[in-house]
């Protein structure tokens, strides 16, 4: 009996044992050491498990081979969003009424997932339609503070259905934001809508949000699958959720069902023959710029001088005559226009564009007319290459038996007032393109297998032996090259010629059967093979956008048109190109014009009245694009409100210093480096910004005294205006309690994993440095790597981390703090001995000292390492292939016990700033100062932030040091809870005189340590003496206090 | 030289005047020649000889670029010379670096020259573009940061991995046994700039006739023509050459800078450029700085003047 309950008790124990192993690891790490903070351990571990769901589950190809897809689902069910279960959902969900409001509204804030409960009655495949409404910062209690924080990304959502992806793709559902423009109230406008600079030149109107209720059928954001997703579902109940990615938005209802109202173009004509075709009216033109709506705020209108015959074009002024271009090419964009036709009957659509962009390639558009498309082939328009712009009746390409020449569809609309969307598609490329990325994730996957037996650099003249190793790669590579040759072979016949695009896929394949067929030929290719996979990945990018220019679209009756439309519309005065002697008239006037017009004044306004306003004088070393954005932010909302007038001087860097020599500088400069403020500051060329730096001198004379009380009074909202940043940020920017400069940029670095890999070595995300210690031999025998940075940037995080300065603190009894920064802290015992530690990782961990990390996070070689987190941007757009594959979070961090004698987990970051500085001299302190606060203001920087991404497209991420304007940039859900938890452990280095030459001689040592293994401690007590001396010598040319006023008291 | 005039009885002598009363008299007289240097002497003196005396002048103060200077007479220099020891480090850095790239880039030149010189007119078009083009394409010895970069896939580093030479990769540009051999090297194939040109068009000028005219006097062989006539014959074009070379050598820190960075590890590369650079763009110490410059000014004038002793001797 009691044996018989010992063993009963024993396997209950193991039960739970194996209960709890399940729950991770990292319950069992917290178990094991008490001493371990409790610092949200299961993250990482849940971080990896949710990709790992998400690698897992099949891709929409294979659960399309899973279940048969003609098998059509008969419920037709609508649920709506009040009716999601409160239980399992866990976002805070309101069902507040707001002015937008349906029956059935709820209002889902971005963090948090949404759940509904629904039953099906017969199996089948199922569309699932999701009717939203995008919100825009809303104010529900009504006490003026924002409840639903809204950003200008793209909404974007999981889709999982009884709590996990039916296959990956749903995990990506965007919803398309709305943007019109605003209507400007108080300035003239000229007729045909837009403001006026000073010479004449249109400018661009601001664009803002103007949210509407709009239905979408879940389908792929890559566009890789044309059709909408048809998800799976068994008879039974089920649950459906919506789980957080980014954006918050409102749900009227969710409708599960099979759509089959899409036709044939056959259909459609034989459908519509039979209605009357009284189609009539002259031509209607639209304008391109003048859109209605469109799906991001980098849509705008664009002028395009090129042609002379662009609608309207001048050569002596700019006029902003297209839409489009290369900001109008990512699939999911959409632009609309609005027009009315006179009577019922088949219409044509006639757009003039422009396709210079993708050499030899066709791009292709997916028009919706009033929402819906109007029949199948309408997702396949085409638009051919040409240098030139074009003419032509909306076409897919598809030759006319009857005529020999390519199809023009006819859209049958009924009288009355429309609405076409242009959608930014694939067509026949999505096939392609979804292969050649398979083709491509093959590939990686046998490049890293060789890497890791390998190593970077395999040696030509050994025998791995591949072929007894890993079989399968050899026989993949061949697999692979076979395809690959396919889809160029695909590729020519689409395009109709062999460009240079089908030649790429076939250099890789070449390459992939020689190195398959041959297991001798895969080492001394391995090198090519790397490079092979970053063109393929290149390719991809590439091939994905779809850039597409817009002069103005035409609409008329097709029976007007007859059988010649080229014709028709040349009667009518419409032409693709202009005849040679306008176009010959038009560039002469352009070349004369060039002598005379001033191109870099474009956009600037001087408002009414201005000549009264305080004016002040504005530098930046920024590109031309940028100092333009800054041009019209300062037209739109400085100048009006504030009553001064900004004249903002792009200049060339370096000039400042001579300027400020010549007593010619500038009031205020933007973007000066924390060095540069400090080196300023000590030779009294730049404004004290904060109280303290105004404090009265005996024997100061009245002058002196009145500038000083007018100082402190026109600065003493300091300390405000500095909430606005991390605590760190103003650390280099001040000296001794006086500020200098106002934070603007903030850069620093985190932790970039790649999930995949870590998930297939077993590894996890590393938390301490003592987890990097631990994983690095897994990687190490595999051939890869953890990347760092070396001399003081890698010291100071270390450092930091330990609860240790670079500089002295300030000697005790000193209360002035003026001694603060006499010596080096570099001879401190931590120090010492976290040098020692740095130098370590190098020469006895290996860690790389010099590489790409771009490069190597790509192609596995670096699965994990530290790298400023701006990169993010550039990973997202140079390496699609690896979406989801990656993410960044807190540095790994040093295990230590604080102040007050608790345990924690020190993550701090080094972070460098850049600020905006007042010179010395300037005569409008009280407006030079509005300018810098509402300069780094969160408003302006959001907006400046949008429209240099908006600029340089998502390579433009733009490091503001404004908190609440970094958050409001395009970040997921996730991201953006990363980037608070590091902005938590950030810390400065603080800008002292004579601070050049610490990171001189820490490089130095380094270096010593690193080249010829000299020992790191003692190359870097050598160097204490130097560092100390001119630090001394520095300060005693500015009269601060040295080592030697003090050398009594040591 | 003087013009007589009307208005003048008795002719004027040089002794009636004192020294600057003369001049004067002179230059009015020659105020046509006068008025036709203008132009260039002004230039000339704004942008050469004005900064030459107002960096000697700012040498004698603590000048920082923003507050005015203050007099310090020599302190300048008696820190320069007795308590700076990366200053006497850069001075033995510059002349090690210009001993070698400067005679060793003249020669190279000469030789160079020589031999293309040998060759059929086209081919020799083609040599000549060929050798000049690193020193024309700005900063395309940038390309030797890729050659030798420290990434294990660098050039070298990928190929001596690949060779299996070297198992790790090497910091070339950051490690102090590498670094002046290897700026040596790019100092050579850039500075086959200017003087070359001249070389060459040098060589094209030497009058025939000579070679026949020394063959009868008893020249043997090419390399007493080479000495006895060519060399000789074109002593304005190497004295260029040479001026050249040796102004180039000292100015060779923009090199330096682009291929190990500054400061260069441990100094090993620190040129008087650099040191200057340091003071005046990093320490804003401008006094300090035209100290060094004019330190390196007189050194250049010294070294000129040495050239041109050396080279007064070829062919004798």
């Amino acid at each position: 009996m009691i044996k018989r309950f010992l063993s009963k008790s024993l396997a209950l124990l193991l039960a739970v044992l194996m209960a709890v192993s399940c729950l991770g690891t990292a319950v069992f790490a917290a178990e094991n050491a008490e001493k371990e903070p409790a610092v949200s351990e299961s993250d990482s571990t849940s971080k990896l498990q949710k990709i790992q769901e998400l690698l897992q589950s099949n891709t929409y190809a294979e659960y399309r081979l899973l279940h048969d897809s003609r098998v059509k689902g008969t419920d037709d069910i609508t649920l709506l969003g009040s009716e999601f279960d409160p239980e399992k959902t866990t976002a805070k969900v309101s069902t507040q009424k707001t002015d937008f409001s349906r029956k059935g509204t709820i209002l889902i804030p971005e963090t948090g997932d949404v759940t509904w409960n629904f039953e099906i009655t017969k199996t089948g495949n199922y569309h699932i339609a999701i009717t939203y409404y995008p919100i825009v910062n809303l104010d529900l209690d009504g006490d003026g503070k924002v409840d639903i924080r809204s950003n200008a990304a793209t909404i974007e959502r999981a889709l999982l259905l009884d709590d996990s992806y039916p296959f990956r793709e749903s995990r990506y559902i965007e919803m398309s934001r709305v943007w019109g423009e605003s209507v400007p109230t108080d300035e003239e406008v000229n007729d045909r809508g837009f403001v006026l600079d000073n010479d004449g030149n249109e400018i661009k109107p601001n664009k803002v949000e103007a949210p509407e209720w709009r239905t979408i059928l879940a389908s792929d954001s890559t566009g890789y699958i044309v059709d909408p997703f048809l998800y799976y579902i068994e008879a039974g109940t089920h649950t459906l959720t919506l789980a957080e990615v980014q954006e918050p938005v409102a749900i009227e209802s969710i409708r599960i069902y099979y759509d089959d109202s899409e036709i044939t173009y056959e259909e459609y004509l034989a459908a519509n023959n039979a209605k009357p075709d009284n189609a009539s009216g002259d031509i209607v033109m639209l304008e391109g710029e003048k859109a209605q709506l469109t799906s991001s705020n980098i849509i705008y209108p664009t002028y395009n001088r090129s042609s002379a015959i662009t609608s309207p074009q001048s050569a002596y002024n700019i006029y902003l005559n297209t839409i489009g271009g290369e900001k109008w090419e990512t699939v999911g964009q959409w632009i609309s226009w609005e027009f009315e036709v006179a009577s019922d009957g088949y219409y044509s659509i006639a757009p003039r564009f422009n396709q210079s962009f993708a050499e030899g390639m066709y791009v292709t558009r997916d028009i919706r007319i009033d929402g819906a498309t109007p029949f199948a082939e309408a997702k396949y328009l085409r638009f051919k290459y040409d240098d030139d712009w074009q003419l032509s009746a909306l076409t897919d390409g598809v030759i006319d038996e009857a005529t020999g020449e390519e199809r023009e569809f006819k859209f049958y609309l009924t009288a009355g007032k429309h609405r076409m969307e242009f959608w930014v598609a694939l067509g026949n490329m999505a096939q392609v393109l979804t292969d050649v990325e398979l083709s491509l994730a093959n590939i990686n996957e046998y490049y890293l297998q060789i890497l890791m037996l390998t190593g970077a650099e395999p040696d030509e003249y050994r025998d791995y032996k591949f072929g007894q190793l890993m079989p399968e790669v050899l026989v993949g590579m061949l697999e692979e090259s076979e395809k690959l040759y396919e889809l160029s072979a695909q590729l020519e016949e689409i395009n109709g010629t062999k460009g240079s695009d089908s030649v790429t896929l076939e250099n890789v394949a070449l390459l992939l059967e020689r190195m398959g067929g041959d297991e001798d030929l895969i080492a001394p290719n391995f090198d090519e093979l790397k490079d092979y996979i970053g063109t393929l990945g290149t390719w991809i990018m590439t091939t994905r956008n779809q850039p597409l220019e817009f002069d103005y679209i035409l609409v008329y009756p097709t029976s007007a048109a007859g059988e010649n439309t080229a014709r028709y519309l040349k009667d009518n005065g419409y032409r693709a190109g202009a005849n040679f002697f306008s176009a010959m008239a038009y560039e002469f006037r352009q070349f004369v014009m060039s002598w005379i017009s001033d191109y870099s004044s474009y956009g600037v306004r001087t408002a009414e009245g201005t000549e009264n306003y305080a004016s002040i004088e504005v530098w930046t070393t920024s590109g031309r694009d940028q100092a333009q954005i800054i041009r019209s932010l300062v037209s739109d909302s400085f100048t009006k409100n504030y009553n001064v007038a900004v004249e903002l001087k792009l200049v060339a860097a370096g000039s400042l210093l001579p300027a400020t020599l010549s007593g010619s500088g500038p009031d205020v400069n933007l973007t000066t480096t924390s060095a540069n403020v400090i080196n300023y500051a000590i030779r009294s060329a730049v404004m004290p910004l904060n109280p303290a730096g105004y404090v009265d001198k005996e024997g100061d004379d009245e002058a002196t005294l009145a500038q000083n009380a007018l100082c402190r009074e026109v600065f003493s909202d300091y300390d405000e205006v500095i909430s606005w940043f991390a605590d760190a940020a103003t650390t280099p920017l001040q000296l001794y309690g006086v500020a200098y400069a106002l934070p603007e940029t903030e850069q620093f670095s985190m932790l970039f994993y790649r999930s995949d890999i870590l998930l297939q070595l077993g590894l996890d995300i590393p938390e301490t440095w003592d987890d990097v210690y631990n994983m690095l031999p897994t990687l190490q025998s595999n051939n890869l790597q953890f990347g760092y940075h070396e001399s003081l940037a890698g010291l100071l995080i270390l450092l930091y981390q330990r609860g240790e300065q670079l500089y002295r603190e300030a000697l005790p009894g000193d209360e002035s703090g003026l001694s603060f920064g006499m010596q080096i802290n570099l001879d401190s015992n931590t120090s010492l001995e976290t040098f020692k530690d740095l130098c370590e990782m190098y020469t006895m961990y290996g860690f790389p000292y010099s590489y790409s990390f771009v490069n190597r996070f790509r192609t596995g070689e670096m699965p994990v390492g530290v790298s400023q987190y701006t990169i993010y941007s550039q990973l997202t757009i140079y390496a699609p292939e690896l979406r989801g594959l990656w993410g960044f979070t807190l540095l790994p961090g040093t295990v230590r016990t604080d102040k007050n004698g608790e345990v924690i987990i020190d993550h701090t970051a080094d972070t460098t700033i850049t600020g905006v500085v007042m010179m010395r001299g300037c005569e409008e302190i009280k407006a030079a100062w509005d300018f810098m606060k509402w300069w780094v203001g969160a408003e302006t920087q959001a907006t400046y932030g949008q429209e240099y991404y908006a600029l340089l497209g998502a390579s433009g991420q733009y490091a503001t040091a404004n908190l609440e304007a970094l958050y409001s940039m395009s970040w997921t859900a996730e991201e953006r809870e990363e980037l608070q938890r590091q902005f938590d452990w950030l810390q400065a280095t603080p800008e002292m005189p004579g601070g050049y030459i610490v990171t001189r001689y820490v490089e130095f040592a380094f270096l010593s340590a690193y080249n010829d293994d000299a020992d790191p401690v003692e190359e870097m007590l050598g160097y204490i003496d130097t560092i100390n001396a001119e630090l001394s010598r520095k300060r005693s040319e500015f009269g601060l206090p040295t080592l030697e006023d003090y050398e009594e008291t040591l | 030289m003087s013009q007589k005039t009307e208005a003048v009885k008795r002719p004027v002598s040089r002794k009636d005047m004192t020294k600057w009363q003369w001049t004067w008299k002179e230059m009015k007289a020659n105020k046509t020649g006068y008025f036709l240097l203008a132009p260039f002497y002004i230039i000339f003196f704004i942008f050469t000889v004005l900064p030459v005396i107002l960096s000697i002048l700012f040498s004698l103060t603590d000048f920082n670029m923003l507050e005015m200077p203050h007099i310090i007479w020599f302190d300048n220099y008696i820190r320069l010379f007795l308590d700076d020891d990366i200053f006497l480090l850069s001075v033995k850095n510059t002349l090690v670096f210009a001993a070698i790239t400067g005679p060793g880039s003249y020669l190279l030149s000469l030789i160079l020259a020589w031999f293309i010189n040998e060759l059929p007119s086209k081919i020799r078009a083609l040599m000549t573009l060929i050798f000049y083009a690193p020193s024309i394409s700005g900063n395309i010895y940038l390309v030797w940061t890729y050659i030798f970069s420290a990434d294990s896939h660098g050039f070298l580093n990928g190929t001596l991995i690949n060779l299996g030479l070297i198992t790790t990769p090497i910091a070339w540009l950051k490690d102090t046994d590498y670094i002046m051999p290897i700026v040596i090297i790019v100092a050579l194939w850039t500075s086959l700039g200017t003087s070359f040109l001249t070389f060459i068009a040098g060589f094209q000028v030497v009058d025939r006739s000579l070679y026949e005219a020394a063959a009868v006097d008893g020249v043997k062989n090419r390399w007493q023509e080479l000495w006895y006539i060519t060399l000789p014959y074109m002593r304005p074009q190497m004295l260029f050459g040479a001026v050249m070379a040796i102004t180039q050598s000292f100015g060779f820190g923009a090199v330096i800078t682009g291929l190990v960075g500054f400061p260069s590890p441990e100094y090993c590369a620190h040129t008087i450029m650099h040191h200057l650079e340091d003071y005046g763009n990093t320490r804003f110490e401008m006094g300090y700085a035209s100290t060094i410059a004019v330190v390196l000014f007189f050194l250049m004038i010294g070294s000129n003047m040495l050239v041109r002793k050396i080279l007064g001797k070829v062919g004798k």
